[in-house]
């Protein structure tokens, strides 16, 4: 088995892809969707793993469509992207992202869907046009393993209906949703905005969705199961409501989400409700989470499915963990690391 | 003027021995990138001699049509289903336009099939940009 490793950056005039390269026969594809036409493959023949490691601070303006690979399971898609929570602290622009206008930013509409995404920014700009989702997991796929973790999932509180950050439509695959910041998905108390919807288009055999340690903010509906098992842990409900931070019934080993709302989910004795979350920077969409907070901090559980044990920083989860994307982590002085950085950066700006 | 980026080869599932394959894997392969279709739009002057990615596109700079314009011809063909009572909406092709390589003028064709890169105005090619969805070229 080997690792195919690719580069998109929106910078680049163009290339095959084979290096990080803005400029010259090997420069970095343009775009993720030129990557995606420009490499398709069966990976499970060719024994690959394809890596695309996105990075710039160009936006990446083209709707993208993963389908037509075959995949498997340790032949899968790994798409990566530069931002780095733990020192850019929030939605960096300076970063790659997914900034389409007027269509879903990724669809993955792969039949058999091993894919994984993470690290990467996907900001919906647009507030006009509705049916814009994130990441949309298509009614096509028929069988696999995708995971969407460490990701900044953005809408813009759009006005026009049915806005997801990720809507999870795809048949028999099993499905790993964690660490993620999902904010600002709608703005009308209407069940089609959601941060995470899951309403899988067969659910023979048990179609599963791990919802674990995500931090939901200012969307119409945090958490919305339709169909399917949808087990979450561990996860952050702030600003939506006494109503929609919970919608639909949840599987057994839901437990552990914690919320600013009265709703509750209906499953596990662990869960908090009527909770204050304090973040780092809440009012510029820095969501780790402060030394004050005492609605997350160290009231997790560390029995998760999705098999991680660093935060969205990629720091090291210990003691009892807390609930949502970020671990606090104290260092000298009492400041969280995010916070250090923060000062850091200033200082020396 | 834009610079379009083009399939220069079918996906790999679409010249595939289907011997053996369901339905749903043959009715999959259909939803992929075809020779002729427009993958991505780009500003003027975006992209390079070498974005054709050893083959793989053609690039092609229209002169006459900004990005904004253009950037209809790079729309998803969907069809709205109803998933369990709920509005879906499922992929048809990943690209609702194409070029008619092959139906071109042989000079100019030959010229993009050696080349890859080719300048062109948008009124000397649009006719040949098919809507496979209407099955009508543009005017």
């Amino acid at each position: 088995m080997a690792t195919v490793v690719r580069y998109v950056n929106p910078g680049s005039s163009g290339g095959d892809g084979t290096t990080s390269a803005l400029s010259g026969a090997n420069a970095a594809y343009a775009s993720l969707s030129a990557w995606e036409a420009a490499e398709n493959t069966n990976l499970d023949t060719a024994n690959n793993i394809m890596q695309v490691n996105c990075a710039g601070s160009t936006a990446d303006t083209t709707a993208v469509t993963i389908s037509g690979w075959t995949t498997s399971a340790t032949d899968y898609i790994e798409i990566i992207g530069d931002w780095a929570p733990l020192t850019d602290g929030k939605f960096s622009t300076s970063k790659y992202r997914l900034n389409v206008q007027n269509f879903t930013q990724l669809t993955i509409a792969n039949a058999t869907a091993f894919i994984r995404i993470h690290n990467l920014q996907i900001y919906n700009s647009d507030i006009n046009t509705g049916n814009i989702w994130g990441i949309l997991c298509n009614s096509t796929i028929t069988s696999g393993e995708i995971r969407i973790y460490n990701n900044c999932i953005r809408g813009n509180n759009n006005t026009s209906w049915y806005d997801m950050g990720i809507r999870i439509l795809g048949g028999t695959a099993t499905y790993y949703i964690y660490q993620n910041w999902i904010y600002d998905w709608g703005t009308t108390a209407d069940f089609n905005y959601s941060a995470i919807y899951f309403n899988p288009n067969t659910i023979a055999g048990g179609v599963n969705c791990y919802c674990e340690n995500n931090t939901f903010h200012n969307n119409v509906v945090g958490i919305q199961r339709f169909a399917g098992n949808l087990i979450a842990i561990n996860n952050i409900v702030k600003g939506s409501g006494n109503t929609y931070s919970y919608v639909g019934t949840f599987a057994t080993g839901t437990d552990y989400n914690s919320t600013d709302s009265t709703d509750s989910i209906g499953v596990g004795s662990n869960n908090k409700t009527s909770q204050t979350f304090t973040f780092v920077d809440e009012a510029n969409d820095d969501f780790h989470l402060a030394s004050t907070d005492t609605g997350a901090k160290d009231s997790g559980t560390s029995s998760v499915n999705g098999g991680f044990t660093t935060d969205i920083d990629g720091q090291t989860r210990s003691g009892t963990w807390d609930i949502g994307a970020h671990e606090y982590q104290a260092v000298g002085g009492g400041l969280s690391i995010p916070v250090a950085m923060n000062q850091y950066r200033q200082r020396w700006a | 003027m834009a610079d379009f980026l083009v399939a220069a080869k079918n996906n790999w599932m679409v010249d595939a021995d289907k011997t053996g394959w369901t339905q749903e894997q043959i009715d999959d392969a259909e939803r992929q990138y075809k020779i002729g279709d427009i993958v991505d739009i780009f500003e003027d002057g975006k992209l390079s001699d070498y974005a054709h990615a050893g083959g793989k596109f053609y690039v092609l700079r229209i002169k006459g049509l900004t990005k904004n314009d253009a950037m209809k011809y790079i729309e998803v063909e969907y069809e709205n289903i109803l998933t369990k009572g709920v509005q879906d909406k499922r992929i048809v092709r990943k690209r609702m336009y194409k070029f008619r390589i092959d139906d071109m003028p042989v000079l100019i064709k030959n010229k993009i099939k050696t080349d890859y890169v080719y300048t062109i105005n948008w009124s000397d090619i649009k006719g040949y940009c098919f809507n496979k969805k209407t099955l009508l070229n543009e005017v």
